[in-house]
């Protein structure tokens, strides 16, 4: 296929859409690859948000509390430090995360605006704060999924770009590959560029469902910024939608007249009472100590798909049911289910890994793709030209360095002082500068060599952080597997098997390359056929 | 085949500013385009305004996706921009007209 | 979660993938059915799986977790199968044993 932007020349209809859809399909993918390959990459991570989290803070061990044990403890702790605020936020603690956190926004003053207050770390049963190492955790490798760590709103945009050409690069993916069931099982190693082909076409077909729904419904997590127009069209304000939508938020004002807040736990038992048993997942509450403040339950997804909570608001100071929002219709929960699946926060343990596997192929999709594209224009006795020489590099730097940068960023959690100012930021510089600067030092290496040697490296640096874990902290994997803290064991055992899987594509990436055979197993079909033209065009398609 | 493109090639330039006009007119005019197809969808619907609105931005990227691939497919590119931008300045142009629902 | 469901897709899809000529090679001493006794097994299997899921899961979740289940299971099932095709073969036999097992742990 040419890298020039020409277009092939005229053919009959059918041939003619599936050489136009491999063109664009080409084109698509190499100018998102790369991005797409580390928003895979770092989405894959973030189905183990809570866990990453919970790892890089050894200090806190999680304890499984009543939510209205939680609930209470924590609102003590804000009437004891912030009796005064406008809204407290508390994020209640589930099986997978081990604190509450809360969060207050202070009444605002026209003269003085109050200073954003930082999120706190409570302990479930007791709501005392909870000091633990300053760390972006889990959050960290979700934020950059879909920010790209880029000022607001550009990295949100620049992910949506990539996402939409994800999208039509899966159409036209799907309409070019004209063997998608004749070819559906078929993967053969050490072929050249056919086995690059193969392993693009079954990490793409096999888990096509996967990557279709993964796709459209990351647009769709964004969807109020990317399309706010169809919602323009209806309502003069967005709140408007929102309220029809998801229901009014309660916005009473303040009356002025103290009236002490009443025990929320009551009110979360009526709330179990209506949501089949559910806990709340937060508590917002209002103008707190105000004869008219208001606290409002959002209820925890539980195993259920769509991502949007049920909330109930109650008066703070009678307990009497104010508001509800309303059952969705179905296309507001068509949405919300679409956000679920994205967000896989209704998957149990087992699935979540699915997810997971999933994820990864979808990376192995994206990377192949990149990889093919370099590997399908290299002619064995030319000098690569400039823009192969360049896709190659950025490959590398892509693909083989990214891992060695996650894997620092969690090395970096242990080899940071865990009383160093600053310590978090120095964490997610520790990711950059290491993904980024392994991708300036493979420049000095030959491009094979440099592929073997960076997953070389990210073997060892995903080998070392069961190692650097045992030895910084005293849940190492031996003493996890003794107490049964299987969190921090499957950790680790997850660290040593990506290290394993690393470390066998380094071995693979050393290997000699096997002489070009591809073209001979290509032509072999079209040998038989009188014509020779179809065997080029079967190559060209993808 | 590659003799063709490289007797295309030869000529070059027009080429690649029809190229560009051709990935800007499916890049931005394919969104426009989405954007103002599904606007005038909602608010055409006859359902709740809040349910036509999410059914609208629900199904705005695949019109989104359809319309940028054929941007590529069609050859005629007089007749890429007229569609994508067309339908883009009328349909938009219905649903200011229109205004909204509430 | 059901393994089952995964389980069985896996052995859906190795009967459908021993359906198709090039994939009968290399499995010698093995005794294959017809091609088309492996190809309507395998979609019965496939369906199987599914039903399986919804009766366990209901219709939602039930076809989520089957849709992910199989595609996890036909991306190893490829793995290997281009590896150490008897022993594929030999798994999704293993992997349908266990099937009752599971049901009714």
């Amino acid at each position: 296929m040419n890298v020039r932007p020409s277009f092939p020349a005229p053919a009959p209809p059918v041939r003619a859409l599936r050489q136009s859809m491999a063109w664009i399909h080409a084109w698509l993918g190499l100018l998102a690859g790369w991005i797409l390959f580390a928003m895979f990459l770092t989405g894959t991570a973030s189905y183990f948000r809570p866990e990453i989290t919970q790892w890089m803070q050894p200090e806190l061990r999680s304890a499984s509390v009543p939510a209205e044990q939680a609930a209470q403890a924590a609102i003590a702790h804000m009437q004891a430090t912030t009796p005064d605020d406008q809204q407290w936020f508390i994020y209640l603690p589930d099986d997978r995360t081990a604190v509450t956190r809360v969060f207050a926004r202070a009444k605002p003053n026209p003269e003085k605006p109050p200073a954003r207050r930082p999120e706190l770390k409570l302990d479930p049963a007791t709501g005392r704060s909870l000091e633990a190492r300053d760390t972006r955790g889990g959050e960290h490798f979700y934020r950059f999924h879909f920010q790209l760590q880029l000022p607001h709103p550009w990295g949100r945009w620049l992910a949506g770009v990539c996402a939409m050409f994800m999208l039509a690069a899966i159409i036209s993916g799907v309409i070019t590959h004209k063997r998608i069931f004749v070819d559906f099982f078929t993967l053969r190693w050490r072929k050249g560029q056919r086995s690059w082909l193969d392993a693009h076409n079954a990490s793409a077909v096999l888990a096509l469902p996967f990557h279709a729904m993964i796709t459209y419904t990351g647009l769709i997590t964004l969807v109020a910024m990317y399309m706010p127009w169809p919602v323009k069209a209806n309502f003069d304000k967005p709140d408007a939608f929102t309220a029809a939508a998801y229901g009014a938020p309660a916005e009473a004002k303040a009356s002025g007249r103290p009236a002490p807040l009443l025990p929320v736990g009551p009110m979360i038992e009526a709330a179990g009472r209506s949501w089949s048993g559910d806990a709340p997942r937060t508590v917002v509450i209002r103008n707190p100590g105000d004869a008219a403040s208001t606290v409002t339950l959002l209820r925890a997804t539980g195993g259920r798909l769509n991502a949007r909570p049920d909330s109930i608001t109650f008066s703070g100071a009678t307990g009497q049911e104010l508001s509800r929002s309303p059952s969705p219709g179905p296309a507001i929960a068509t949405a919300g289910v679409m956000l679920g699946l994205h967000l896989g926060h209704f998957a149990s343990p087992a699935l979540r890994w699915v997810y997971f596997l999933l994820g990864l192929t979808g990376a192995a999709m994206v990377g192949t793709g990149l990889v093919l594209w370099v590997v399908k224009r290299r002619k064995p006795n030319a000098a690569p030209f400039f823009g192969l020489k360049l896709v190659e590099r950025l490959n590398i730097g892509a693909i083989a360095c990214l891992p060695s940068g996650m894997a620092a960023y969690l090395l970096a959690n242990r080899l940071i002082p865990a009383a160093l100012p600053g310590r978090a930021e120095l964490e997610v510089k520790a990711m950059f500068w290491t993904w980024f600067g392994l991708a300036v030092i493979s420049l000095l290496r030959p491009a094979k060599r440099a592929w073997t040697e960076t997953l070389g490296l990210a073997t060892l640096a995903f080998a070392a952080l069961p190692v650097v874990n045992a030895a910084t902290t005293d849940r190492g994997l031996i003493a996890s597997l003794r107490t049964g803290d299987w969190l921090f064991a499957g950790f680790d055992l997850a660290m040593l098997a990506i290290a394993a899987l690393c470390g066998l594509a380094a071995f693979r990436a050393s290997r000699k390359p096997q002489p070009p055979k591809m073209k001979a197993s290509v032509r072999a079909p079209a040998a038989a056929s009188p014509k020779p033209a179809p065997a080029k065009e079967s190559v060209d398609a993808l | 085949m590659n003799n063709d493109r490289s007797a295309k090639q030869a000529a070059a330039w027009p080429g690649v500013a029809r190229m560009t006009a051709r990935a800007v007119t499916a890049l931005f005019g394919g969104y426009a385009a989405a954007a103002a197809l599904a606007s005038l969808l909602a608010r055409l619907l006859p359902i709740a305004p809040a349910e036509a609105s999410a059914w609208g931005m629900i199904l705005s990227f695949l019109v989104f996706a359809g319309l940028a691939l054929w941007a590529f497919h069609e050859r005629r590119l007089a007749l890429v921009a007229t569609v994508l931008w067309g339908s883009a300045l009328v349909a938009g142009a219905a649903v200011v007209l229109l205004g909204a629902r509430a | 979660m059901p393994y089952e469901s995964g389980l069985i897709s896996f052995a859906a899809f190795t009967c459908l993938a021993l359906a198709m000529k090039k994939h009968r090679s290399g499995l010698e001493p093995l005794v294959l059915p017809s091609e088309r006794v492996l190809r309507v097994l395998g979609w019965c299997l496939l369906a199987l799986s599914a039903a399986v899921a919804v009766f366990r899961l209901g219709p939602a979740l039930g076809v989520t977790v089957w849709i992910g289940q199989m595609c996890v299971a036909a991306a190893l099932l490829v793995l290997l199968l281009s590896w150490r095709p008897k022993a594929a073969t030999a798994l999704a036999g293993v992997g349908l044993i266990c099937v009752p097992f599971l049901a009714f742990l």
